[in-house]
Protein backbone atom coordinates (compact mmCIF):
# COMPACT_ATOMS: atom_id res chain seq x y z
CA UNK A 1 0.00 0.00 0.00
CA UNK A 2 0.87 3.52 -0.87
CA UNK A 3 1.34 5.37 1.82
CA UNK A 4 1.00 9.16 0.95
CA UNK A 5 -0.21 11.95 2.45
CA UNK A 6 -3.56 11.49 1.94
CA UNK A 7 -3.42 8.11 3.23
CA UNK A 8 -1.74 9.33 6.00
CA UNK A 9 -4.17 12.20 6.80
CA UNK A 10 -7.04 9.05 6.68
CA UNK A 11 -4.72 7.06 8.92
CA UNK A 12 -4.32 10.20 11.28
CA UNK A 13 -7.72 10.62 11.26
CA UNK A 14 -8.50 7.04 11.58
CA UNK A 15 -6.14 6.76 14.76
CA UNK A 16 -7.51 9.83 16.44
CA UNK A 17 -10.82 8.41 15.35
CA UNK A 18 -10.21 4.98 16.79
CA UNK A 19 -8.00 7.03 20.20
CA UNK A 20 -10.77 9.47 20.43
CA UNK A 21 -13.50 6.53 20.36
CA UNK A 22 -11.13 4.26 22.89
CA UNK A 23 -10.47 7.08 24.67
CA UNK A 24 -14.01 8.23 25.01
CA UNK A 25 -14.59 4.63 25.38
CA UNK A 26 -12.14 4.44 28.50
CA UNK A 27 -13.68 7.75 29.88
CA UNK A 28 -16.94 6.17 29.32
CA UNK A 29 -16.07 2.89 30.91
CA UNK A 30 -13.75 4.22 33.79
CA UNK A 31 -16.68 7.12 34.20
CA UNK A 32 -19.26 4.52 34.66
CA UNK A 33 -17.07 1.97 36.98
CA UNK A 34 -16.24 5.35 39.11
CA UNK A 35 -20.31 5.92 38.71
CA UNK A 36 -20.43 2.69 39.91
CA UNK A 37 -17.99 3.00 42.44
CA UNK A 38 -19.66 6.10 44.05
CA UNK A 39 -22.82 4.55 43.64
CA UNK A 40 -21.31 1.45 45.88
CA UNK A 41 -19.93 3.86 48.03
CA UNK A 42 -22.88 6.24 48.78
CA UNK A 43 -25.11 2.65 49.15
CA UNK A 44 -22.55 1.62 51.97
CA UNK A 45 -22.44 4.74 53.43
CA UNK A 46 -26.36 5.15 53.61
CA UNK A 47 -26.79 1.08 54.42
CA UNK A 48 -24.02 1.82 57.39
CA UNK A 49 -26.05 4.97 58.36
CA UNK A 50 -29.59 2.80 58.02
CA UNK A 51 -27.78 -0.03 60.02
CA UNK A 52 -26.20 2.65 63.04
CA UNK A 53 -29.68 4.26 62.85
CA UNK A 54 -31.43 0.57 63.01
CA UNK A 55 -29.12 0.06 65.82
CA UNK A 56 -29.69 3.09 67.87
CA UNK A 57 -33.47 2.36 67.38
CA UNK A 58 -33.13 -1.31 68.06
CA UNK A 59 -31.65 -0.43 71.27
CA UNK A 60 -33.63 2.09 72.18
CA UNK A 61 -36.01 0.01 71.51
CA UNK A 62 -34.83 -2.73 73.55
CA UNK A 63 -34.51 -0.67 76.56
CA UNK A 64 -37.70 0.59 76.32
CA UNK A 65 -39.24 -3.19 76.32
CA UNK A 66 -36.83 -3.89 78.84
CA UNK A 67 -38.41 -1.57 81.13
CA UNK A 68 -41.95 -2.28 80.10
CA UNK A 69 -41.19 -6.10 80.88
CA UNK A 70 -40.01 -5.49 84.55
CA UNK A 71 -43.56 -6.07 86.12
CA UNK A 72 -44.30 -9.44 85.03
CA UNK A 73 -40.72 -11.11 83.66
CA UNK A 74 -39.99 -14.47 84.62
CA UNK A 75 -36.56 -13.52 85.06
CA UNK A 76 -37.68 -10.82 87.83
CA UNK A 77 -38.10 -12.51 91.71
CA UNK A 78 -41.55 -11.20 92.80
CA UNK A 79 -42.52 -11.76 96.12
CA UNK A 80 -45.58 -13.57 96.56
CA UNK A 81 -47.58 -13.79 99.53
CA UNK A 82 -48.10 -17.61 100.05
CA UNK A 83 -51.58 -19.02 102.23
CA UNK A 84 -49.10 -18.62 105.07
CA UNK A 85 -51.52 -18.31 108.17
CA UNK A 86 -51.34 -20.53 111.30
CA UNK A 87 -54.22 -18.58 113.37
CA UNK A 88 -54.32 -21.57 115.69
CA UNK A 89 -51.77 -20.95 118.58
CA UNK A 90 -48.63 -22.37 116.86
CA UNK A 91 -47.02 -23.86 120.34
CA UNK A 92 -50.40 -25.91 120.37
CA UNK A 93 -50.46 -26.79 116.44
CA UNK A 94 -47.04 -28.47 117.28
CA UNK A 95 -48.48 -29.64 120.37
CA UNK A 96 -51.10 -32.12 118.88
CA UNK A 97 -49.06 -32.72 115.65
CA UNK A 98 -46.06 -34.34 117.47
CA UNK A 99 -44.74 -37.59 116.48
CA UNK A 100 -47.06 -40.30 118.63
CA UNK A 101 -49.84 -38.40 118.94
CA UNK A 102 -51.75 -41.01 116.68
CA UNK A 103 -50.44 -43.83 118.92
CA UNK A 104 -52.91 -46.10 119.68
CA UNK A 105 -53.06 -47.57 123.63
CA UNK A 106 -51.93 -46.26 126.54
CA UNK A 107 -54.72 -44.35 127.26
CA UNK A 108 -55.66 -42.99 131.03
CA UNK A 109 -57.89 -45.24 133.21
CA UNK A 110 -61.56 -45.97 132.61
CA UNK A 111 -63.49 -46.28 135.36
CA UNK A 112 -66.92 -47.01 136.76
CA UNK A 113 -68.49 -43.57 137.69
CA UNK A 114 -68.35 -42.81 141.69
CA UNK A 115 -71.87 -43.68 143.19
CA UNK A 116 -72.25 -40.46 144.10
CA UNK A 117 -71.40 -38.81 140.95
CA UNK A 118 -74.24 -36.28 139.50
CA UNK A 119 -76.08 -37.94 136.61
CA UNK A 120 -74.60 -37.21 133.53
CA UNK A 121 -76.58 -34.27 130.80
CA UNK A 122 -78.48 -36.16 128.04
CA UNK A 123 -76.44 -37.14 125.14
CA UNK A 124 -75.90 -34.11 122.64
CA UNK A 125 -77.71 -34.93 118.99
CA UNK A 126 -76.57 -36.52 116.85
CA UNK A 127 -73.35 -37.90 118.44
CA UNK A 128 -73.03 -41.05 120.26
CA UNK A 129 -71.35 -39.60 123.36
CA UNK A 130 -70.98 -36.76 125.22
CA UNK A 131 -69.49 -35.50 128.84
CA UNK A 132 -69.96 -33.54 132.12
CA UNK A 133 -67.80 -33.29 135.30
CA UNK A 134 -69.01 -34.14 138.35
CA UNK B 1 -69.99 -27.28 135.84
CA UNK B 2 -71.32 -25.86 133.22
CA UNK B 3 -71.20 -26.81 129.16
CA UNK B 4 -71.94 -24.95 126.01
CA UNK B 5 -73.55 -27.08 122.70
CA UNK B 6 -73.46 -26.04 119.12
CA UNK B 7 -72.52 -27.36 115.67
CA UNK B 8 -69.35 -27.04 114.02
CA UNK B 9 -67.35 -29.90 110.98
CA UNK B 10 -71.03 -31.36 110.35
CA UNK B 11 -71.47 -32.26 113.94
CA UNK B 12 -72.31 -31.02 117.14
CA UNK B 13 -69.62 -29.54 119.69
CA UNK B 14 -69.65 -30.32 123.38
CA UNK B 15 -67.64 -27.92 125.39
CA UNK B 16 -67.98 -28.33 129.50
CA UNK B 17 -65.27 -26.34 131.71
CA UNK B 18 -65.62 -26.60 135.65
CA UNK B 19 -66.49 -23.15 136.50
CA UNK B 20 -69.23 -21.14 134.31
CA UNK B 21 -67.36 -18.05 134.37
CA UNK B 22 -64.58 -19.77 131.85
CA UNK B 23 -67.35 -21.44 129.51
CA UNK B 24 -67.30 -17.86 127.32
CA UNK B 25 -63.91 -17.54 127.12
CA UNK B 26 -63.70 -21.16 126.05
CA UNK B 27 -66.54 -21.03 124.05
CA UNK B 28 -64.50 -18.31 122.36
CA UNK B 29 -61.15 -19.87 121.54
CA UNK B 30 -63.29 -23.16 120.62
CA UNK B 31 -65.08 -21.18 117.83
CA UNK B 32 -61.85 -19.82 116.69
CA UNK B 33 -60.53 -23.11 116.51
CA UNK B 34 -62.98 -24.99 114.41
CA UNK B 35 -63.55 -22.02 112.03
CA UNK B 36 -60.14 -22.64 111.20
CA UNK B 37 -60.18 -25.95 111.09
CA UNK B 38 -63.42 -25.97 108.62
CA UNK B 39 -61.38 -23.51 106.67
CA UNK B 40 -58.51 -25.58 105.87
CA UNK B 41 -59.73 -29.21 106.11
CA UNK B 42 -63.05 -29.53 104.95
CA UNK B 43 -63.62 -31.70 101.60
CA UNK B 44 -66.95 -30.42 101.34
CA UNK B 45 -66.05 -26.54 101.19
CA UNK B 46 -64.69 -25.52 97.83
CA UNK B 47 -63.05 -23.10 99.33
CA UNK B 48 -60.81 -24.59 101.51
CA UNK B 49 -57.27 -25.96 101.06
CA UNK B 50 -57.96 -29.60 101.23
CA UNK B 51 -60.06 -28.89 98.25
CA UNK B 52 -57.32 -26.79 96.61
CA UNK B 53 -54.70 -29.56 96.92
CA UNK B 54 -57.00 -32.64 96.30
CA UNK B 55 -57.99 -30.85 92.66
CA UNK B 56 -53.96 -30.68 92.34
CA UNK B 57 -53.02 -34.10 92.57
CA UNK B 58 -49.08 -35.13 91.89
CA UNK B 59 -48.12 -31.15 92.26
CA UNK B 60 -47.78 -29.47 95.13
CA UNK B 61 -49.58 -26.75 96.58
CA UNK B 62 -49.58 -24.42 98.91
CA UNK B 63 -51.57 -24.63 101.67
CA UNK B 64 -52.42 -23.49 105.23
CA UNK B 65 -49.53 -25.12 107.58
CA UNK B 66 -52.81 -25.95 110.01
CA UNK B 67 -53.41 -28.24 106.88
CA UNK B 68 -49.93 -29.95 106.38
CA UNK B 69 -50.26 -30.38 110.60
CA UNK B 70 -53.76 -31.88 110.23
CA UNK B 71 -52.25 -34.16 107.19
CA UNK B 72 -49.32 -35.10 108.83
CA UNK B 73 -51.41 -36.87 112.02
CA UNK B 74 -53.45 -39.02 109.59
CA UNK B 75 -50.23 -40.25 107.51
CA UNK B 76 -49.29 -41.18 111.37
CA UNK B 77 -52.03 -43.16 111.75
CA UNK B 78 -51.62 -44.85 108.70
CA UNK B 79 -48.34 -45.93 109.44
CA UNK B 80 -49.09 -46.80 113.09
CA UNK B 81 -52.37 -49.00 111.47
CA UNK B 82 -50.55 -50.24 108.44
CA UNK B 83 -53.18 -48.85 106.54
CA UNK B 84 -56.26 -49.50 108.31
CA UNK B 85 -56.96 -45.75 108.65
CA UNK B 86 -56.19 -44.25 105.47
CA UNK B 87 -56.52 -40.56 104.75
CA UNK B 88 -56.29 -41.24 100.84
CA UNK B 89 -60.09 -42.46 100.51
CA UNK B 90 -61.58 -39.40 99.17
CA UNK B 91 -61.86 -40.75 95.79
CA UNK B 92 -63.93 -43.56 97.14
CA UNK B 93 -65.66 -41.67 99.52
CA UNK B 94 -66.80 -39.68 96.31
CA UNK B 95 -67.93 -42.57 94.22
CA UNK B 96 -70.01 -44.03 96.79
CA UNK B 97 -72.00 -40.38 97.14
CA UNK B 98 -70.80 -39.47 99.74
CA UNK B 99 -69.37 -36.07 97.76
CA UNK B 100 -70.66 -33.51 100.25
CA UNK B 101 -72.28 -32.45 103.80
CA UNK B 102 -74.36 -35.41 104.89
CA UNK B 103 -76.90 -33.32 104.98
CA UNK B 104 -77.27 -32.45 101.10
CA UNK B 105 -76.76 -36.43 100.61
CA UNK B 106 -79.63 -36.98 102.19
CA UNK B 107 -81.59 -34.39 100.16
CA UNK B 108 -80.63 -36.22 96.80
CA UNK B 109 -84.11 -37.23 94.75
CA UNK B 110 -81.65 -40.21 93.96
CA UNK B 111 -78.24 -42.04 94.86
CA UNK B 112 -75.20 -40.52 93.27
CA UNK B 113 -73.03 -43.29 93.34
CA UNK B 114 -70.65 -45.09 90.79
CA UNK B 115 -68.41 -47.64 90.71
CA UNK B 116 -65.19 -47.55 93.21
CA UNK B 117 -61.91 -46.46 92.11
CA UNK B 118 -59.78 -49.26 91.31
CA UNK B 119 -57.86 -50.58 94.71
CA UNK B 120 -54.68 -48.17 95.44
CA UNK B 121 -53.06 -48.99 98.96
CA UNK B 122 -50.47 -47.41 100.43
CA UNK B 123 -50.61 -44.20 98.73
CA UNK B 124 -50.67 -42.39 102.10
CA UNK B 125 -46.60 -43.45 101.89
CA UNK B 126 -46.72 -40.80 98.84
CA UNK B 127 -48.10 -37.68 100.53
CA UNK B 128 -46.01 -34.44 100.33
CA UNK B 129 -45.75 -32.11 103.04
CA UNK B 130 -43.52 -29.01 103.60
CA UNK B 131 -44.68 -27.71 107.37
CA UNK B 132 -44.01 -24.51 106.22
CA UNK B 133 -47.03 -24.55 103.97
CA UNK B 134 -47.36 -26.98 101.09
CA UNK B 135 -49.23 -30.43 100.22
CA UNK B 136 -48.55 -33.06 97.53
CA UNK B 137 -51.49 -35.09 97.33
CA UNK B 138 -50.55 -38.75 95.62
CA UNK B 139 -51.60 -39.00 91.64
CA UNK B 140 -55.02 -40.60 91.51
CA UNK B 141 -55.85 -40.13 95.17
CA UNK B 142 -57.95 -37.26 97.14
CA UNK B 143 -57.41 -37.02 101.17
CA UNK B 144 -60.04 -37.40 103.33
CA UNK B 145 -59.43 -36.99 106.97
CA UNK B 146 -62.54 -37.84 108.32
CA UNK B 147 -61.56 -40.26 110.38
CA UNK B 148 -58.89 -38.05 112.31
CA UNK B 149 -59.26 -34.26 111.58
CA UNK B 150 -62.34 -34.37 113.98
CA UNK B 151 -60.23 -36.01 116.77
CA UNK B 152 -57.27 -33.44 115.90
CA UNK B 153 -59.53 -30.98 116.11
CA UNK B 154 -61.09 -31.72 120.03
CA UNK B 155 -57.32 -32.16 121.00
CA UNK B 156 -56.51 -28.79 119.51
CA UNK B 157 -59.18 -27.43 120.91
CA UNK B 158 -58.67 -28.53 124.17
CA UNK B 159 -54.58 -27.77 124.10
CA UNK B 160 -55.57 -24.09 123.26
CA UNK B 161 -57.91 -23.87 126.00
CA UNK B 162 -55.27 -24.54 128.49
CA UNK B 163 -52.63 -23.05 127.04
CA UNK B 164 -54.57 -19.56 126.95
CA UNK B 165 -56.88 -20.13 130.35
CA UNK B 166 -55.24 -22.63 132.35
CA UNK B 167 -58.79 -24.53 132.57
CA UNK B 168 -59.53 -28.23 132.87
CA UNK B 169 -62.42 -28.54 130.08
CA UNK B 170 -63.93 -31.80 128.39
CA UNK B 171 -64.56 -31.22 124.42
CA UNK B 172 -66.73 -33.52 122.85
CA UNK B 173 -66.49 -33.37 118.50
CA UNK B 174 -69.33 -35.80 117.46
CA UNK B 175 -68.64 -37.69 120.28
CA UNK B 176 -64.85 -37.74 119.64
CA UNK B 177 -63.70 -36.29 123.61
CA UNK B 178 -60.40 -35.22 124.86
CA UNK B 179 -59.83 -34.01 128.75
CA UNK B 180 -56.77 -31.82 129.35
CA UNK B 181 -55.76 -29.56 131.88
CA UNK B 182 -53.23 -28.39 134.07
CA UNK B 183 -53.50 -31.01 136.22
CA UNK B 184 -55.45 -34.12 136.42
CA UNK B 185 -58.94 -33.50 138.01
CA UNK B 186 -60.26 -36.70 140.59
CA UNK B 187 -62.10 -38.30 140.44
CA UNK B 188 -62.43 -37.18 136.62
CA UNK B 189 -65.24 -36.63 134.14
CA UNK B 190 -68.03 -38.77 134.01
CA UNK B 191 -68.75 -39.35 130.19
CA UNK B 192 -71.92 -41.47 129.04
CA UNK B 193 -71.27 -43.37 126.02
CA UNK B 194 -74.26 -44.08 123.63
CA UNK B 195 -74.83 -44.99 120.26
CA UNK B 196 -77.17 -42.31 119.03
CA UNK B 197 -77.91 -39.39 120.34
CA UNK B 198 -81.71 -40.60 121.29
CA UNK B 199 -79.99 -43.50 123.24
CA UNK B 200 -81.08 -42.60 126.88
CA UNK B 201 -79.46 -46.29 128.28
CA UNK B 202 -75.73 -46.10 127.24
CA UNK B 203 -72.90 -46.35 129.59
CA UNK B 204 -71.32 -44.19 131.97
CA UNK B 205 -68.30 -44.11 133.14
CA UNK B 206 -65.46 -41.75 134.70
CA UNK B 207 -62.34 -40.14 132.79
CA UNK B 208 -59.49 -38.14 133.97
CA UNK B 209 -58.27 -37.44 131.09
CA UNK B 210 -57.44 -38.67 127.90
CA UNK B 211 -59.16 -38.82 124.78
CA UNK B 212 -62.09 -41.52 123.94
CA UNK B 213 -63.26 -41.87 121.15
CA UNK B 214 -66.52 -43.64 119.59
CA UNK B 215 -67.11 -44.46 115.76
CA UNK B 216 -70.11 -45.98 114.50
CA UNK B 217 -71.05 -47.69 111.44
CA UNK B 218 -74.78 -46.71 112.17
CA UNK B 219 -74.26 -42.88 111.99
CA UNK B 220 -73.45 -41.14 108.82
CA UNK B 221 -75.26 -43.35 106.66
CA UNK B 222 -77.30 -42.66 102.86
CA UNK B 223 -78.87 -44.35 100.18
CA UNK B 224 -76.94 -46.18 97.10
CA UNK B 225 -77.94 -47.84 94.47
CA UNK B 226 -77.01 -50.73 95.81
CA UNK B 227 -78.02 -50.39 99.64
CA UNK B 228 -77.42 -48.00 102.05
CA UNK B 229 -73.53 -47.25 102.44
CA UNK B 230 -71.85 -46.15 105.45
CA UNK B 231 -68.67 -43.29 106.07
CA UNK B 232 -66.51 -46.32 107.32
CA UNK B 233 -64.73 -47.56 104.25
CA UNK B 234 -62.04 -50.74 104.60
CA UNK B 235 -58.79 -49.36 102.05
CA UNK B 236 -58.39 -53.03 101.63
CA UNK B 237 -61.35 -52.69 99.42
CA UNK B 238 -62.68 -49.50 99.18
CA UNK B 239 -65.74 -49.99 100.62
CA UNK B 240 -68.28 -49.89 103.19
CA UNK B 241 -66.55 -52.66 106.43
CA UNK B 242 -68.67 -55.11 107.04
CA UNK B 243 -70.30 -54.03 110.19
CA UNK B 244 -69.55 -57.18 112.20
CA UNK B 245 -69.12 -54.49 115.37
CA UNK B 246 -71.48 -51.64 114.48
CA UNK B 247 -69.57 -49.30 117.63
CA UNK B 248 -66.28 -49.20 118.84
CA UNK B 249 -65.22 -46.81 121.94
CA UNK B 250 -61.54 -46.87 122.47
CA UNK B 251 -59.33 -44.60 124.96
CA UNK B 252 -55.98 -43.12 124.44
CA UNK B 253 -53.70 -40.62 125.19
CA UNK B 254 -54.60 -38.06 123.12
CA UNK B 255 -58.09 -38.06 120.83
CA UNK B 256 -56.77 -39.10 117.75
CA UNK B 257 -54.98 -42.37 119.66
CA UNK B 258 -58.75 -43.35 120.49
CA UNK B 259 -60.05 -42.57 117.28
CA UNK B 260 -57.69 -44.18 115.35
CA UNK B 261 -57.86 -47.23 117.57
CA UNK B 262 -61.56 -47.58 117.02
CA UNK B 263 -61.48 -46.83 113.54
CA UNK B 264 -58.98 -49.73 112.82
CA UNK B 265 -61.15 -51.90 115.28
CA UNK B 266 -64.38 -51.35 113.08
CA UNK B 267 -62.22 -51.95 109.68
CA UNK B 268 -60.57 -55.25 111.48
CA UNK B 269 -63.92 -56.62 112.36
CA UNK B 270 -63.44 -60.36 113.38
CA UNK B 271 -59.82 -59.16 113.97
CA UNK B 272 -60.35 -56.61 116.23
CA UNK B 273 -60.40 -57.78 119.43
CA UNK B 274 -56.77 -59.31 119.58
CA UNK B 275 -55.64 -55.93 118.08
CA UNK B 276 -56.57 -54.01 120.50
CA UNK B 277 -55.28 -56.33 123.26
CA UNK B 278 -52.04 -56.43 121.52
CA UNK B 279 -52.07 -52.73 121.59
CA UNK B 280 -53.30 -52.07 124.90
CA UNK B 281 -56.03 -50.43 124.00
CA UNK B 282 -59.06 -49.83 126.27
CA UNK B 283 -62.12 -50.40 124.27
CA UNK B 284 -66.24 -51.20 124.32
CA UNK B 285 -67.16 -52.80 121.13
CA UNK B 286 -71.01 -53.44 120.28
CA UNK B 287 -71.09 -56.53 118.11
CA UNK B 288 -74.01 -55.77 115.15
CA UNK B 289 -76.61 -58.13 117.57
CA UNK B 290 -76.23 -56.03 120.24
CA UNK B 291 -73.83 -58.03 122.38
CA UNK B 292 -70.88 -56.41 124.40
CA UNK B 293 -66.73 -57.02 124.46
CA UNK B 294 -64.56 -54.85 126.60
CA UNK B 295 -60.81 -55.24 126.12
CA UNK B 296 -58.12 -53.32 128.41
CA UNK B 297 -59.21 -51.82 131.80
CA UNK B 298 -62.98 -51.42 130.32
CA UNK B 299 -65.50 -51.31 133.69
CA UNK B 300 -67.66 -54.07 133.66
CA UNK B 301 -71.45 -52.93 132.89
CA UNK B 302 -73.35 -53.54 136.45
CA UNK B 303 -76.26 -53.94 134.63
CA UNK B 304 -76.58 -56.00 131.21
CA UNK B 305 -73.80 -56.84 128.61
CA UNK B 306 -75.93 -55.99 125.49
CA UNK B 307 -77.13 -53.03 124.17
CA UNK B 308 -80.50 -52.71 122.06
CA UNK B 309 -80.33 -55.07 118.92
Amino acid sequence: MRYSARTRDRYKNLVALLTGAATFGTVAATGAVTGIAAHDSALRDRARAEADAFRTASARAAAVRARQRIPWSPLVTVLKNRPHRTVVHTVVVHRVSRPGVASVGAGAPVSAPPARAPAPPPAPAPAPSSGSKP
Amino acid sequence: MSAARWSALGTYVHLATGDPADLPGARRIAEDVLAEVDRTCSRFRGDSDLVRANGRPGRWTPVDPLLVAAVRVAVEAAAVTDGLVDPCLGRALVNLGYDRDLHAVHRRPHPADRPPPPPQTGCWRDIGLDPDGALRVPEGCALDLGATAKAWAADLLAAEVVDQLGLHVLVSLGGDIRIDGPDTPRPGWTVRVTESPDDVEGEVVALAGGGLATSSTRARRWRTRHGVAHHVLDPRTRRPTDEHWRTVTATGATCVAANVASTAALVLGRGAVPWLREHGVTARLVRRDGHLTRTGGWPAAPSTGRCRP
